[in-house]
């Protein structure tokens, strides 16, 4: 089997950055007066966020990964940001919503666009940190 | 029914000589006069309308927060402190917004900024659930002399009951106790409860004042016992707290097997004819009525009574042998009926069945039909439910046929909600409760319309009202498997033991293993009529219901607490849905043209004042734990941006 070459998941890191970013709201929601806080749907949202960053970081990272494993995970992820974006919907968190949409895009450039095994001599050295 | 004395009524004068609403007993302040809100309906009326007209429908979008103040009297269960249940209705008068909170503090407030004037503490009181799970107040009272005597203190006075039956009376300029009022300022209602005394007293709800006259009923513990204290309407000096008349709406004959038939939401008066109206509740117990099986007229309806003596002018009772203690509480709100050019001084009560009964004020004679129609029997040994129920159908009630079973509650029990239903008796509304699996009542005693009821703009004879759709299961329980039964429960808080009667009680929300309804929407509604001609001019459903912090559907609506006010431009306030919003509605529409968020569900119902030429509308958003577990202590008052 010929050598790999692979490019840095972009589209992964959005999506993680954005997961992030997600936690961090619903943290702030489960804590500030704003109608939501202190509820089991701000404490889902939060451990949803939570694996959907972890998961898309273990993605990144992982170089060895079988493929169908990585399809489940990658399904898997649509699902939880499908779902959090759902549940931001139902908590009236707009802006939690928004942080989904930029994972969604950070999701479909992965899949459309993300790193692909490409054929590279021997000698060439593969991306630290990515692999397709 | 009782029909009596009805034209000496009407030629009743007013006998007393200090005289206590502060403004035009209608409820219709004089041109250019500022807005108060003198009572806990705004006025004796109980109409809920301001003739304030800065805010209009045009620039209510415009509505911010011009103050707020947390009080901190607020509990959500923990640290030994019930929960607390914030359903004050803040009054200005007197230059003064003044409100109590569940630990029935009396807060004084310049109405302008929102900064206290002086705060009120009972120098003893309690805050233990004594009659209540949760710490509850509906506000204060207040009343003035019509001839101040100069440099003397208490010539205004603001009154606060408390979940011990001690009613406080407070010097409003200064908040100093009144000491000639009750002893040393307080009024122990206690001393009253004499028959049955199976538990004490309360007093949630403030005091109606009218002359120099405060009544006053009660509320109690009322699912505990067979042989509960019988209710009693008090008439008390406004200055002294000295016993003036007494009526008792149980002869001694029914108290030595029943008790209640009492007061503890309100009442209101038409102050030209000096007549008190006075809903009530139904015996006791609520879900059995096995001992009572007698006619007790004043029981689950309403009373007209002459307002200085205490005399009946008449009384219709609007449940038979109240087996699902659909008490009749929202004070009725005062209309004056066009019918073909005709004016009939006319009532309007709400129910919790979801009626809307109009009836003539000074005989208690049906405006609208009313029909007797046949009800479902009891299958309980030792019960006996009346044969016929009263019905009305214009205007048309707010509640309607059983909804049937939600798609979504059901699959998601995996058909538990039917395979429930199909368990339980259920054969329309008034099915009485029943052994075994138990009988589904909808509406429960939830309601229907609660004790906020409706608001009315008397220029158009226009009313509106919320209303709940509840489904719950009334399973009772023999006497001999009640204990056993709670025990092996795990949900305790169902079980009430009406103790001396053959049977106890679970009452349980008719929800799947989620909490989800097994029931289809809409959960609450919002509907005004003409009352003119009892035509409903729109509904729709109101508010959202949250759960576990998610917002469901607005289609759904939401259980709703509190009540609506109206004002003049044609907007309707009201807090009360389960959202923690409170929002303005178009009158004429129903619709919503602005919301604002507050700390917790405004189960209460707003205040409309102007002062300094300036229009405030003022909730308190505390919460009810019936709604969910979200309590708060903020009063905030919205203004259009100004100065």
């Amino acid at each position: 089997m010929m050598p790999q070459q692979v490019r840095p998941a972009y589209g992964l890191l959005l999506l993680a950055l954005a997961a992030v970013a997600g936690t961090a709201l619903s943290i702030f929601n489960y804590f500030v007066d704003i109608g939501i806080n202190h509820t089991d749907g701000v404490l889902v949202v939060i451990a949803t966020t939570v694996i959907m960053w972890i998961v898309a970081l273990i993605v990144v990272r992982d170089r060895s990964m079988w493929s169908w494993l990585r399809g489940i995970i990658l399904a898997l992820l649509l699902i939880d940001i499908l779902g959090t974006g759902v549940a931001g919907w139902f908590l009236e968190s707009w802006v939690l919503i928004a942080f989904m949409a930029v994972a969604l895009l950070g999701w479909a450039a992965h899949v459309l666009f993300g790193p692909r095994r490409v054929s590279r001599p021997p000698s060439a050295p593969a991306a630290v940190g990515s692999v397709a | 029914m009782r029909r009596a004395a009805v034209l000496a009524a009407a030629l009743i004068g007013c006998l007393g000589t200090a005289y206590a609403a502060p403004a035009d007993t209608t409820g219709v302040a004089a041109p250019g006069a500022p807005q108060t809100w003198y009572t806990f309906n705004g006025d004796l009326a109980a109409r809920k309308y301001a003739t304030a007209t800065q805010i209009t429908p045009e620039n209510v979008k415009n509505l911010k927060p011009a103050w707020q103040l947390h009080t901190g009297d607020i509990s959500d269960g923990g640290n030994g402190i019930p929960a607390t249940a914030w359903s004050a209705t803040p009054l200005f008068v007197n230059d003064t917004l003044y409100v109590s909170t569940p630990f029935y503090r009396i807060f004084a407030v310049d109405p302008g900024t929102g900064k206290v004037k002086w705060i009120f503490k009972p120098p003893h009181t309690t805050l233990k659930p004594l009659t209540q799970p949760e710490l509850k107040t509906r506000g204060v009272a207040y009343w003035q002399s019509s001839s101040p005597q100069a440099g003397q203190p208490c010539q205004k006075i603001v009154y606060v009951g408390t979940m011990d039956a001690q009613i406080w009376a407070v010097d409003a300029d200064t908040g100093k106790l009144c000491t000639g009022f009750g002893k040393d300022g307080a009024l122990d209602v206690n001393q009253w409860n004499t028959v049955h005394p199976a538990y004490p007293l309360s007093q949630l709800q403030p005091p109606t004042v009218f002359k120099n006259l405060l009544f006053i009923g009660w509320a109690g513990k009322e699912w505990a016992n067979q042989d509960s204290p019988p209710g009693s309407i008090l008439a008390l000096d406004a200055q002294t707290g000295v016993l003036k008349w007494r009526f008792h709406p149980l002869t001694p004959a029914m108290e030595s097997t029943t008790g209640k038939v009492n007061n503890w939401a309100g009442m209101s008066i038409d102050a030209e004819h000096d007549l008190l109206y006075v809903p009530t509740s139904p015996p006791s117990a609520d879900e059995y009525g096995g001992n009572r099986k007698e006619a007790i007229p004043y029981g689950n309806g309403i009373i007209a009574l002459n307002a200085d003596t205490g005399q009946v002018v008449w009384s219709r009772q609007l449940v038979h042998h109240g087996l699902w203690d659909y008490d009749i509480i929202a004070a009725p709100t005062l209309v004056d009926i066009d019918r073909n050019g005709q004016m009939i001084p006319a009532l309007i009560q709400t129910t919790k069945q979801g009626f809307i009964f109009v009836l003539n004020r000074l005989t208690g004679e049906p405006v609208f039909p009313i029909e007797e129609r046949s009800v479902p029997q009891s299958d309980v040994p030792g019960e006996q439910a009346a044969p016929t129920q009263p019905y009305e159908s214009v205007p048309e009630p707010t509640i309607g046929k059983w909804p049937g079973i939600a798609a979504i509650g059901n699959i998601v029990s995996g058909g538990g909600c039917s395979r429930w239903y199909s368990k339980l008796r259920y054969k329309g509304l008034f099915t009485p409760p029943s052994l075994g699996a138990g009988s589904l009542v909808y509406p429960p005693s939830s309601g229907g319309m609660e004790w906020g009821g409706g608001a009315l703009d008397p220029t158009t004879n226009t009313y509106v009202v919320n209303s709940s759709n509840v489904v719950m299961v009334y399973r009772l329980i023999k006497r001999e498997d009640y204990e056993r039964e709670k025990k092996a429960s795990s949900r305790p808080k169902e079980f009430y033991p009406q103790a001396g009667s053959p049977y106890g009680v679970q009452l349980s929300n008719f929800t799947n293993w989620l909490g989800m309804p097994c029931w289809k929407p809409p959960y609450g509604t919002i509907s005004g009529y003409d009352m003119n001609t009892g035509k409903m001019l729109w509904r729709h459903p109101f508010g959202e219901v949250q759960h576990w912090g998610f917002y469901m559907p607005r289609s759904w609506g939401s259980v709703t607490i509190g009540g609506p006010v109206i004002t003049k431009t044609g907007l309707i306030f009201i807090g009360a849905s389960m959202d923690s919003r409170v929002r303005a509605l178009d009158l004429k529409t129903g619709n919503v043209l602005w919301s604002w968020r507050v700390q917790a569900p405004a189960v209460s119902l707003p205040a409309v004042y102007t002062y300094k030429g300036r229009e405030y509308v003022v909730f308190t958003a505390g919460g009810n734990s019936i709604l969910l577990p979200r309590v708060g202590d903020q009063l905030v008052a919205f203004a259009l941006p100004g100065p």
